[in-house]
């Protein structure tokens, strides 16, 4: 191992250590390793945004005035002024402008987007699960794949409702028919389901990094003894 | 509506016929007033008939006929009503139209009226509470209680000089009032004893302004002096005024000292008490009152010579705690009702003018007084002094009521579940246990993942995917992951970068993050790739692709800064990301516009979930997700026994979590069947 | 007039990228020089928003508040990264390398925590939360996810186990898939409320 690499090592342990004081209720080192983490992701940031997005994308069209890109780049430019004004209280204002024009364009973005990147497809995939080419092999019903269409639009319904459920919940006291709520907990069950998945997930994510970190410890107190 | 002739009313002037309740003749116009006499009863005028009311009430009171052993007598307003009542039902001479009303009052309950409601309701209340109370039987030994208490007492303070040389520099009068007042059951009784001594066993209404009066003369006034609204507002107690003893009488000057000091902050209302301030309807005040008033007068007619400091009259520097308590009841007796101990506590207030030194003493001394009722719940009451057991009695009735107010407008659902607070100590036991557990499995030795363990179908799906690449087929490998999940991205995605590098396909690299920048060294190097591979960071993530992705004939600014902007070359786009909305970002602006462009992506497990029903919709070729999908189980760095460990712990955490919930409901409702 | 020049500006720059995207070969480069304004503009916002922190974290030390010592740990990795960076620049393999020195086990085991964390929130979650659908379905699939993580059942290699356990694999996919709708919906509404200038922009 060279001393660079033992000083990363070295560093590293320290660093996991600092944070992991904090299950033994210390403020103090997981406060300063969370903060030069603060610090460096920011200075990183910092430079990546000016070499990477400021300078090639902002400054190097207004460098040249004869170029045909100077002119457009006057608008981002007008646009950065004003966030900048941000950090001034008087341009607090004019900070809305530059974020509006943000907002709208993500905006429009989305609309296209999730129409045609996530709600027809899904859609249309569920629907595809009833074609007959689906549900009948020669001749004969594919029981294993009638039921299964049956569960995906079932549940998908049951979820949508319960996201409906929720947001008449919140206007007011609203009585349901018995079958509504009935498909209300179809849907909370299958949501259920999905979170459970979900929450093995992380936690499984979780536990490889702490698996990780550790062995980098164990790493290190193997090499002293 | 037919009238009965026979019941017409003839004018004393004319002789005619006139309806049995005109005033005056319809014919001649005379007045008829005479005509109407209530039988048995003499005429006198209004104003006259007004002002013999209390005569007519003394005249019931000592009427030993009217009165019962066990009945309370009724308040001086709704006797009047009561006594014509009686009277009139004792007469069997009843002229017909009254016999009429009467028999409609009792057959409409509206009809009643309200004044007769509110007496019916009260004489129920009455009755209810004379069928609790002993009065007749406790009254003398009350009396023979108190004088043995009281006489101990004085005994004591006369031996308290002696004491007041101990090192705790307690004052003298305090120690005198300590010495009166030994017991906390006998505080509760000082609430009782806080009316005036009548003469009768008639209650009386505490008026505000009398109250009033009664507080501000005690302030400035000498002890006799203050007395006198205090018995001007019940004249027949005049003549039961007991001296004070000399001795107490002395020992509780510093007391009204003290008192008079703070008077400028005393308010009988404490404030945390604001919210209880509920107002009830008249009716029940008055029911209340009347219920008060009977324990002040059980607890008051007896009461002995010895200038208890407690007492009003006799002690005007302390009347404040007292009178706090009167006024509380006269005017909001929900508070009474619904802090009970608060108002029943005379120290509470005193506590304010008592030496700071003292103060923790004096604190001990009423937490007591709270604790001690409850510790004795005699089940026999004749096992307790009677004032007690009344007192008991308002106590359970005030705290029922309190219950009632504070329920009143909520959801009446089952009890709430009791919150055990789980301190730090859990959480860090629990995290010390997987701790452990997961250090002592890792330094047990290497324990690689099977290599024939079975992988999740768009695992298998992105296997295949790759096979069919052929060589010089362009892949965009797109890295999007922060450096917390880069041990598993990176032992996921380097396999599979080592194979397509092996099967001669083309890899660009772009990171969307920049800790993608120095991210990368580390997969090309667990990849083996060469270390000079580009990797280009690509601002704005997809957001910059979409105008080629979109209209790929166009050029727009900057578009030399990036060698792969144009995505159309490329057969696959395998997406490193530890972010599901990144990935879905990518199907959702830059897919639909480049049909010909697969994509598949290398995840975490915690996002594998949200990514299934792209995979289904098939906008996802495939994706690996997890420690099952990759090889990184097969590491011999990652000790795949302490995940499996970490996974049991969890797992045996989560079944502990639905048992122990399960056992609380169990216990929970056992509880509420027993109650 | 404050108001309303960023309801404009959000207004107009949707509808124009909503412009660009229907009518494909007529746009020409609007869109994607739109966006790149878009990007600009979001780097820019980005250090904007850095150099808020640091000021923020300047004037704590310069008045000495509490935990300023933590503020001064900041600013003084702030300051070293990026003076290291603009000496050496930032695809400097050194620079990289150091900078991952520190940010990757910072990470990692910050994430680690969470496990720790979880292990005491899943003791607590039923009791906290009661029994509904919601959370027993959510148990009964955590315990039964977890049983097939610990792959003790997959290595059996019995057909119809492994036939079940792909089943039961599918099985977070429908409620993934009618969150995935719903949140679309929402979305596109969300969306569609920012273009007609209902919903809050810019600094809202």
């Amino acid at each position: 191992m060279s001393p660079s690499e033992l000083f990363t090592l070295i560093v590293g342990v320290a660093l996991t250590v600092m944070v992991l004081s904090y299950i033994l209720g210390d403020r103090l080192f997981f406060g300063i390793a969370t903060h030069i983490l603060i610090g460096v992701s920011a200075g990183f940031l910092a430079l990546v945004i000016i070499q990477k997005v400021i300078l090639p994308y902002l400054i190097m069209p207004l460098a040249d005035p004869a170029s045909p890109d100077f002119l457009l780049a006057l608008v981002p430019l007008a646009l950065s002024i004003l966030l900048v004004l941000m950090l001034f209280r008087r341009g607090t204002q004019a900070g809305a402008i530059p974020l509006a024009f943000l907002g709208g364009a993500l905006a429009a973005l989305a609309i296209i987007g999730v129409t045609r990147g996530t709600l027809a497809p899904q859609i249309l995939s569920m629907l595809g699960r009833f074609e007959p080419s689906q549900l009948m092999h020669e001749a004969q019903p594919q029981w294993a794949a009638i039921i299964e269409a049956l569960m995906v639009l079932l549940g998908v319904i049951s979820v949508l409702f319960v996201f409906h459920h929720r947001g008449q919940s919140k206007a007011g006291n609203v009585i349901r028919p018995v079958f509504l709520e009935g498909i209300g907990s179809i849907g909370q069950i299958f949501i259920g389901i999905t979170f459970g998945a979900l929450f093995v997930g992380i936690f499984s994510s979780a536990l490889i990094a702490l698996i990780s970190s550790l062995s980098e410890i164990i790493k290190f107190v193997t090499l002293w003894f | 509506m037919t009238e009965d002739h026979s019941e017409l009313n003839l004018c004393p002037n004319c002789s005619k016929e006139n309806l049995p309740m005109a005033t005056r003749c319809v014919h001649c116009g005379s007045d008829m007033e005479a005509l109407f006499t209530i039988f048995g009863q003499p005429q006198i005028p209004e104003e006259e008939a007004e002002e013999s009311l209390p005569d007519i009430i003394e005249e019931i009171r000592n009427d030993p006929s009217l009165q019962t052993p066990s009945e309370e007598p009724p308040s001086p307003e709704l006797v009047p009503a009561n006594r014509i009542d009686e009277s009139i039902l004792d007469s069997e001479q009843l002229p017909d139209w009254l016999a009429k009303v009467r028999e409609r009052a009792q057959g409409e309950e509206d009809a009643i009226g309200d004044l007769a409601s509110g007496t019916m309701a009260m004489d129920a209340a009455r009755n209810e509470e004379a069928s609790a109370g002993v009065e007749g039987e406790f009254n003398a030994w009350i009396n023979r209680i108190r004088e043995k208490s009281q006489q101990e007492n004085s005994v004591r303070a006369r031996q308290l000089p002696s004491e007041n040389e101990e090192p705790d520099q307690v004052p003298e009068w305090l120690q005198r009032i300590r010495a009166l007042r030994p017991r906390p059951e006998e505080d509760i009784t000082h609430e009782v004893k806080t009316g005036p001594t009548y003469a009768d066993d008639l209650p009386r209404e505490w008026t505000d302004e009398a109250l009033q009066e009664l507080r501000r003369q005690a302030l400035s006034e000498d002890q006799e002096q203050e007395t006198e609204p205090l018995l001007s507002a019940s004249a027949s107690t005049e003549d039961e005024e007991t001296p004070v003893e000399p001795e107490l009488e002395a020992a509780s000057e510093p007391v009204q000292e003290e008192s008079g000091s703070i008077e400028e902050d005393f308010h009988n209302i404490p404030e945390d008490e604001d919210a209880y301030f509920v107002p009830v309807p008249v009716e029940d005040l008055n029911q209340f009152t009347e219920v008060e008033e009977d324990s002040v007068v059980g607890g008051t007619q007896e009461e002995p010579a010895t200038g208890e400091i407690e007492s009003p009259e006799q002690e005007p520097g302390q009347d404040t705690p007292e009178l706090a308590e009167i006024q509380t009841e006269e005017v909001v007796p929900e508070e009474a009702i619904v802090e009970p101990e608060a108002s029943e506590n005379p120290e509470q207030t005193e506590l304010e003018s008592v030496p700071v030194e003292v103060e923790d003493e004096t604190k001990t001394g009423v937490e007591e007084q709270e604790e001690e009722p409850e510790e004795e719940q005699p089940t026999d009451s004749a096992a307790v002094p009677p004032d007690l057991l009344l007192l008991r009695d308002q106590q359970d009735r005030a705290s029922l009521l309190a219950s009632l107010i504070e329920q009143e407008g909520r959801v009446t659902a089952g009890k709430q579940a009791v919150r055990k607070p789980s301190g730090k100590a859990g959480r860090l036991a629990l995290a010390l246990l997987l701790l452990i557990g997961l250090i002592v499995s890792m330094l047990i030795g290497p324990s690689p993942m099977p290599t024939d363990a079975l992988k999740s179908m768009p695992a298998l799906a992105l296997g295949d995917q790759i096979q069919t690449l052929a060589e010089n087929d362009k892949v965009l490998v797109v890295l999007d992951y922060q450096a917390a999940t880069s041990r598993e991205l990176e032992a996921l995605a380097a396999p599979m970068l080592d194979k397509l590098h092996v099967q001669g396909v083309q890899l660009s690299f772009l990171t969307t993050q920049p800790s993608g920048l120095f991210l990368a060294q580390s997969l090309l190097a667990q990849a083996e790739l060469p270390e000079n591979t580009l990797v280009e960071y690509l601002p704005g993530s997809y957001l910059n692709l979409i105008g080629w992705a979109v209209n790929p004939a166009i050029s727009a600014t900057g578009d030399d800064l990036l060698r792969a902007k144009n995505l159309y070359p490329f057969r696959l786009v395998l997406l490193v990301s530890d972010s599901s909305d990144n990935i879905r970002g990518w199907l959702e602006q830059i897919a639909p516009w480049i049909e010909s462009l697969n994509f598949a992506a290398i995840t975490t497990q915690m996002e594998a979930p949200v990514l299934s029903p792209y995979f289904d919709s098939g906008q996802l070729e495939g994706y690996a997700a997890g420690i099952a999908d990759g090889n990184i189980g097969m590491q011999s760095t990652f000790s795949y026994r302490a995940y499996r460990v970490g996974l049991l712990l969890m797992l045996v955490m989560l079944l502990l979590g639905m048992i122990s919930k399960g056992e609380e409901d169990a216990i929970r409702k056992e509880e509420e069947r027993a109650e | 007039m404050k108001r309303a020049l960023p309801l404009i500006a959000g207004i107009l720059s949707g509808l124009v990228v909503l412009a660009a995207m229907f009518f494909v070969p007529q746009s020409g480069g609007i869109l994607a020089m739109v966006l790149n304004w878009v990007i600009i503009v979001a780097g820019v916002a980005l250090l904007v928003a850095i150099a808020s922190l640091v000021l923020t974290h300047l004037r704590f030390i310069a008045r000495g508040k509490k935990g300023f010592l933590l503020s001064l740990v900041l600013v003084i990795s702030f300051l070293a990264t990026l003076m290291f960076g603009l000496i050496r620049g930032v695809d400097d393999p050194v620079f990289l390398k150091w900078v991952g020195a520190v940010i990757r086990p910072i990470e990692t085991a910050l994430l680690g925590l969470v496990a720790l964390i979880m292990m005491s929130a899943a003791m607590k979650i039923f009791r906290e939360r009661g029994w509904s659908a919601l959370t027993v379905s959510f148990g009964v699939s955590a315990v039964i996810f977890l049983i097939l993580g610990l792959g003790f059942l997959q290595n059996l290699n019995i057909p119809v186990l492994t036939e079940v356990i792909r089943l039961v694999e599918t099985l977070p996919m429908i409620g993934a898939r009618g969150l995935l709708i719903g949140i679309g919906i929402g979305l596109l509404m969300m969306a569609f409320r920012v273009l007609f200038g209902m919903e809050g922009s810019g600094n809202d």
